[in-house]
């Protein structure tokens, strides 16, 4: 009994690592784009870049990625501090799906995990731009405001992300300690260690499910289309992988449908616990919910329909 | 109190990138697409030393008790990891 709860919990501990140091690297990239973004992007900069059709904008924000790849955890602070320079919640939000796939790097990795089938590749580019561009309308349609959670003790409009009062001079002496590298050296560890956080509880949850899922499921879900594109979903929430890595994941599930190793891909970088964690600590609680069910619907009524003209 | 875990973040943070460089130097861990991802993983461990170096002797962190507890959480973890290098199959070893 005590060696299997010793087992159990190295396994836990094994997985949590695991996936916390896969993501460590991707979400200090974000944490130090995000604080070079603040040090040095004035708000004016931003503003003027922002295309005035929004159209135009939600194209923008779909195709960013390609210019500035981040991961799924890297691009939460980036998405952030975007909406504290005002640039409108469709670009983020349709940037914040995007991103994570649609960029060199991922689509790399999925054509070599899937040892070169384009097919797989197109379909979740075109999966994931769909989903975005339909959740980014939304937020284009309906103007939604305030999107980020307020924070009673940071909560000010500069974007510093310091603690102190909400009246204060814009000009901040301690940002003039070391200039502006010094500034840029403590948003980016401030930043990491506040996403971290997030992404530490996300990799616990994660690791839990994981760890006592019940064994000898697999074969079930294999022969029923929408019975593999469910499990394949819940595991890519469950599992909570890195855009990068979880196309190799994907293809190891050989016996899988395409179309549910497809949504494993799609749904893994937009939603699941290491995110939704992370999501929490940034948007508010309702268009957490909100977003989080949409993405899941349109994930899951896309990879039906792709395996329907798959098969 | 918040002079003391201001502190400890950044030393959270130089133990990070200690660990990171560690793994890399000793080739315990797995690093998917090596090739691509390598630089990530040394850049990335020269910034954690970087940062927590800097942040130790300017103190401009804010010191939070709950990340606090939480790194130091997942780096207690780390020292349970098996003395083997770790695989993409063991993210998917337990249930499936």
């Amino acid at each position: 009994m005590a060696t299997l709860f010793w087992l159990k919990l190295q396994l836990f501990s094994l997985f949590s690592v695991s996936v916390f140091l896969e993501a460590a690297p991707f979400l200090l990239l974000g944490a130090l784009l995000s604080a070079l973004f603040e040090v040095l992007v004035p708000e004016k900069t931003v503003t003027a870049w922002i295309p005035k059709k929004r159209r135009f904008g939600l194209l923008l924000g779909l195709t960013m990625g390609m210019i500035f790849p981040t991961c799924e955890c890297g691009i939460i602070p980036i998405i952030k501090r975007m909406i504290e320079k005002k640039v409108p919640n469709y670009i983020a939000i349709t940037y914040l799906l995007a991103a994570p796939v649609i960029n060199p790097v991922v689509l790399f990795s999925t054509y070599v995990a899937f040892r070169g089938n384009w097919h797989l590749v197109l379909a979740r580019i075109a999966i994931v731009s769909l989903v975005a561009l339909l959740v980014g309308s939304y937020f284009a349609l309906t103007r939604e405001r305030r999107l980020l959670k307020a924070d009673p003790k940071t909560d000010c409009d500069c974007g510093c992300g310091h603690d102190h009062h909400v009246e204060h001079d814009h000009h901040h002496e301690e940002d003039d300690r070391g200039g502006k590298i010094g500034a840029v050296l403590a948003h980016t560890a401030d930043e990491f260690l506040e996403m971290g956080k997030y992404l530490i509880v996300g990799c616990f949850a994660a690791s839990f499910f994981t760890t006592f899922f019940p064994k000898g499921l697999l074969p079930l879900f294999e022969t029923n289309l929408l019975l593999s594109i469910v499990f394949m979903m819940g595991l890519a929430i469950l599992l909570s992988i890195c855009a990068a890595a979880d196309s190799f994941i994907a293809a190891s599930f050989t016996g899988m449908p395409a179309a549910a190793q497809t949504a494993f891909v799609t749904l893994g970088p937009m939603f699941d616990l290491k995110l939704l964690s992370m999501y929490l600590g940034v948007f508010k609680r309702k268009y957490v919910w909100r977003l989080a069910l949409v993405i899941v619907g349109l994930n899951f009524i896309l990879n039906c329909l792709l395996g329907v003209i798959v098969r | 109190m918040s002079g003391l875990l201001n502190k400890a973040e950044a030393l959270i943070l130089l133990l990070i990138g200690g660990f990171i460089g560690y793994l890399f130097a000793s080739g315990r861990y797995y690093f998917y697409l090596t090739d691509q991802n390598r630089w990530l993983f040394i850049f990335s461990s020269g910034l954690f030393i970087v940062l927590g170096g800097y942040n130790i002797f300017n103190g401009r962190l804010a010191g939070k008790p709950l990340r606090v507890i939480l790194f130091l959480m997942i780096l207690l973890m780390a020292l349970l990891l098996p003395p083997r290098i770790i695989t993409p199959a063991d993210l998917l070893q337990s249930p499936f």
